[in-house]
């Protein structure tokens, strides 16, 4: 009789035991963890250059801030961002750049809340220190706009994210404006073969996968689409990817995966 | 022998010779102590005298007011009554005012003594002669008898009749007091035996209801030790697998509302602290509340094994505790029913309860003084974590400001799980500080269980059995009953064998047979007159007409048979002690035979 007792007592709590063990849907259906199991993605790098110079109106920064804002939001853990500011006349001035990457889950196959306050707070504090970038004031004394020595550092970047799916965000009006290459009004813009001759001395940035994304060039002048052919030929040289619908001058938000 | 005891009872109806005071006149019973050589009459006197611890059984008729008067014509003073009841001191006989008068009552020669009356009377013949030589009386030639031996003569008679009267009427009280005390003796006997007849039948019903309940005790018993030999139960009221599960779960039950007062308590580590919030944040299913739980016992192993030690204590001072308490009891049990086994002392299960009850007591007070110290070390720690917070978030505000935001973050991190740390614990302190002396009784509450449950869990190797304590109380009861009756018939047995042989001997004798020489003496008394008036007349008595009659004074005893003065014969008191006592030797038999048949 009490070995009856036992047994059933036994098979009560094995039962009990099997029931408690639950499921991934059945617990992510109760609210428990994040919904178990994560959905990987490949890692991000997201690269934003900011172009500070006089010839960029206050609302276009504004509108660089907020879309910077709205895209950070959407990065994830283990996804690297950087920020550049354009270098004004050649890659000889000290570079204002930043990079972090964001942390990284503390265990990667399973969601946890501290991962989501970390995250929040990093993205956070990315908005925050990305408000230098689109500041408005003190512009006066920036001389000139050079994107092509910029994109050097940028190389540097993608190449120290391996593994990652590079996109840059160019927030500028892409009007390169140095000694020796001024596009404002086509006062001096680079000949015909000069990509192909610079692509053979080997002073173009290795930019091979990255996804351009430009915010803030017009489309709508002869000039314009004379900048915007130079730059497309200038990122296919480079290896990067660049679409035509992803040169803009005020998109509505930015795209997680401009390129796909 | 028996001659000297007729001598003696001979002595007392006579004269007394020497000179007694009037106190003595009224002893009708004289002490023991005083006379060496009783009498039968005295025999009869302490047979008949009232029994020192009870109620006198025959008192004197008391004295009617009219016998105290003093009569002025009465030669003899009456005894002066005392108003304390005692007797006055004895006169001197010389002392005496008018020791010839006679008295002259019936009541006042009650009193007196017979030899006395009778000195007095022949002292008073003397005074009559002497006064009537003094006038020449009687005349020699006057015939007839004189007038002061008439008087003496009437004296005589009536103290003759008196006597006679009051020997009669002693005699009478002596029977009827024998009698009495001879019925009231058999009677006592005759309900002595009843009762002792109830109980032996009260024994012997006793001894059929023992008989009764013990069949009916032992058959159940037979039963039910019959079914724990077939189960295999052990003679435990609380089964060794049920004890253990409930000890295992007030175990745990204790451990786990004690555990986290000594995680609070110890060092916490930052990593231990992540792991636990890993487990706590990845358990999962109806499991994760225990993953949760156990998680915080295996990660802070320092305090689970402090707890459970504790618990441990707990535990096991209370099962020594309650088998102790257990063991105690059934050694004073085994002590009260004579089944003490071996040679064990109560001082055995004494020192082991002493020991682990201060045990328990000491434990529970350190569980007690420990939540109420974390509420205060509590404060200390938050005070401390919440500068380390504000260092933490300081860094992080410079290093956010440098960009250097994951450095910034961890900062963050940190801060916030040591705020957050900091503040379950302050919380968690501040309601286990309040809830100290709750707990406290929880605590008590467990430990009284786990006391119970070894109390219930000690082996008992007692068997029940019949219960005949309160048998053979009643049976001794009865017994006891039964001696004292026994003995109260025996004694009484020979108190009436004593009285009806003294009834007997006092009826076998002839007080009135000293009656002639009474009557002698008081003819001598006239004898004495006759004499003394012709002497000092200087007369030859025989010259005397008035002394010429002979003196005989024909005075009569008027004898009756004392058989007459009885209400049975002292026969029929024999012969009806004898059925008492066949009676009482029939129940005596029957009462020894119920009495050791158990």
């Amino acid at each position: 009789m009490v070995i009856r007792k036992l047994a059933a007592l036994g098979v009560a709590v094995g039962a009990l035991m099997v029931a408690g063990c639950g499921t991934q849907e059945g617990n992510a259906a109760a609210g428990e963890g994040e919904g178990g199991v994560l959905k990987r993605s490949p890692p991000q790098l997201v690269i934003f250059v900011y172009d500070r110079s006089t010839s960029i109106s206050h609302h276009q920064l504004e509108l660089a801030r907020q879309l910077t804002n709205a895209r950070i939001r959407k990065l994830n853990h283990g996804d690297r961002i950087a920020a550049h500011q354009l270098l004004q006349l050649s890659l000889e001035e000290p570079p204002q750049r930043w990079s972090e990457t964001v942390p990284q889950r503390q265990f990667a196959e399973q969601a946890m809340m501290r991962d989501s306050v970390t995250r929040v707070r990093f993205l956070q504090d990315a908005q925050d220190f990305l408000v230098a970038f689109t500041d408005t004031t003190g512009r006066g004394s920036i001389d000139g706009t050079d994107i092509l020595s910029t994109l050097h550092d940028v190389s540097a970047d993608l190449r120290a994210a391996p593994g990652r799916e590079g996109t840059l965000y160019i927030f500028s009006d892409m009007l390169q404006s140095n000694r020796s290459i001024d596009m404002e009004g086509l006062r001096r813009m680079p000949d015909a073969g000069w990509v192909e001759r610079e692509q053979a001395n080997g002073t173009l940035p290795d930019l091979s996968g990255l996804c351009i994304y430009v915010v803030g060039a017009r489309v709508d002048t002869n000039q314009s689409q004379h900048v915007k052919d130079f730059w497309q030929e200038y990122f296919e040289v480079t290896g990067a990817v660049f679409e035509t619908h992803n040169y803009t001058l005020r998109p509505v938000d930015l795209p997680e995966h401009p390129c796909t | 022998m028996r001659a000297k005891q007729n001598e003696a009872r001979a002595a007392a109806f006579q004269p007394k010779l020497k000179p007694v005071s009037d106190s003595d006149e009224g002893d009708a019973v004289r002490d023991p102590a005083d006379n060496p050589h009783p009498t039968w009459l005295d025999r009869v006197k302490d047979a008949a005298a009232p029994e020192p611890s009870g109620d006198p059984l025959w008192t004197p008729e008391p004295v009617a007011p009219s016998d105290a008067v003093w009569d002025p014509t009465d030669t003899v003073e009456p005894a002066p009554t005392g108003t304390d009841g005692v007797e006055p001191a004895a006169e001197p006989f010389a002392a005496d005012p008018d020791p010839g008068d006679l008295p002259e009552t019936a009541g006042a020669a009650l009193e007196e003594n017979v030899g006395l009356s009778v000195r007095r009377l022949r002292k008073a013949a003397v005074e009559l002669a002497v006064r009537d030589a003094e006038v020449d009386l009687p005349t020699t030639d006057t015939a007839g008898r004189a007038e002061s031996e008439e008087e003496l003569r009437d004296r005589a008679v009536s103290l003759f009749h008196n006597w006679q009267a009051r020997e009669r009427s002693r005699l009478n009280s002596l029977v009827a007091e024998l009698e009495g005390r001879v019925t009231r003796t058999l009677g006592g006997i005759r309900l002595d035996n009843d009762r002792f007849e109830r109980v032996t039948g009260e024994l012997f019903r006793l001894q059929k209801r023992w008989e009764m309940n013990r069949t009916v005790v032992e058959t159940t018993l037979e039963e039910e030790t019959g079914q724990e030999e077939e189960t295999g139960a052990a003679t435990r009221q609380f089964k060794s697998h049920w004890y253990a599960l409930a000890i295992g779960f007030l175990g745990i039950v204790e451990f786990l509302a004690n555990a986290p007062v000594f995680g609070a308590l110890l060092p916490r580590d930052p990593l231990t602290e992540q792991q636990i919030r890993y487990v706590a944040e990845t358990s999962e299913g109806w499991l994760a509340g225990g993953m949760r739980v156990v998680s915080q016992f295996i990660l802070r192993p320092d305090a689970a094994l402090l707890a459970a030690g504790v618990v441990t204590f707990l535990i096991v001072l209370a099962h020594f505790f309650g088998h102790s308490v257990r063991s105690l009891l059934m050694h004073s049990s085994a002590r009260r029913t004579g089944e003490t086994l071996g040679k064990r002392s109560a001082g055995e299960f004494v020192v082991p309860m002493v020991l682990s009850g201060v045990g328990l007591i000491l434990v529970l007070g350190v569980l007690f003084e420990a939540r109420v110290t974390l509420g205060e070390v509590a404060a200390d720690r938050f005070v401390q974590d919440s500068a380390k917070i504000e260092e933490f978030r300081r860094t992080a505000s410079w290093l956010r400001v440098d960009g250097n935001l994951v450095a910034a973050n961890e900062q963050a991190n940190r801060a916030d799980d040591l705020e957050a740390l900091a503040k379950e614990q302050r919380e968690y302190a501040t309601s286990m500080s309040s809830l100290s002396f709750p707990i406290l009784l929880l605590n008590t509450t467990l430990v009284l269980v786990a006391i119970s449950a070894a109390y219930f869990h000690m082996w008992d190797r007692r068997r029940d059995r019949f219960n005949d304590s309160p048998f053979e109380r009643q049976r001794r009861e009865f017994v006891d009953l039964g001696d004292a009756t026994q003995q109260r018939v025996v004694d009484a047995m020979g108190e009436a064998v004593r009285t009806i042989r003294d009834l007997a001997s006092l009826l076998s004798e002839r007080p009135l047979r000293e009656a002639p020489a009474l009557a002698s003496q008081l003819e001598a008394t006239i004898v004495a007159y006759r004499a003394e008036n012709g002497r000092l007349r200087g007369l030859d008595t025989r010259e005397i007409k008035a002394f010429s009659e002979p003196v005989e004074l024909r005075l009569v005893v008027e004898e009756q048979d004392m058989r007459d003065l009885l209400m049975r014969d002292p026969e029929e008191y024999e012969a009806e002690r004898r059925d008492l006592h066949e009676n009482f030797e029939k129940i005596r038999a029957r009462f020894t035979e119920e009495a050791t048949a158990w």
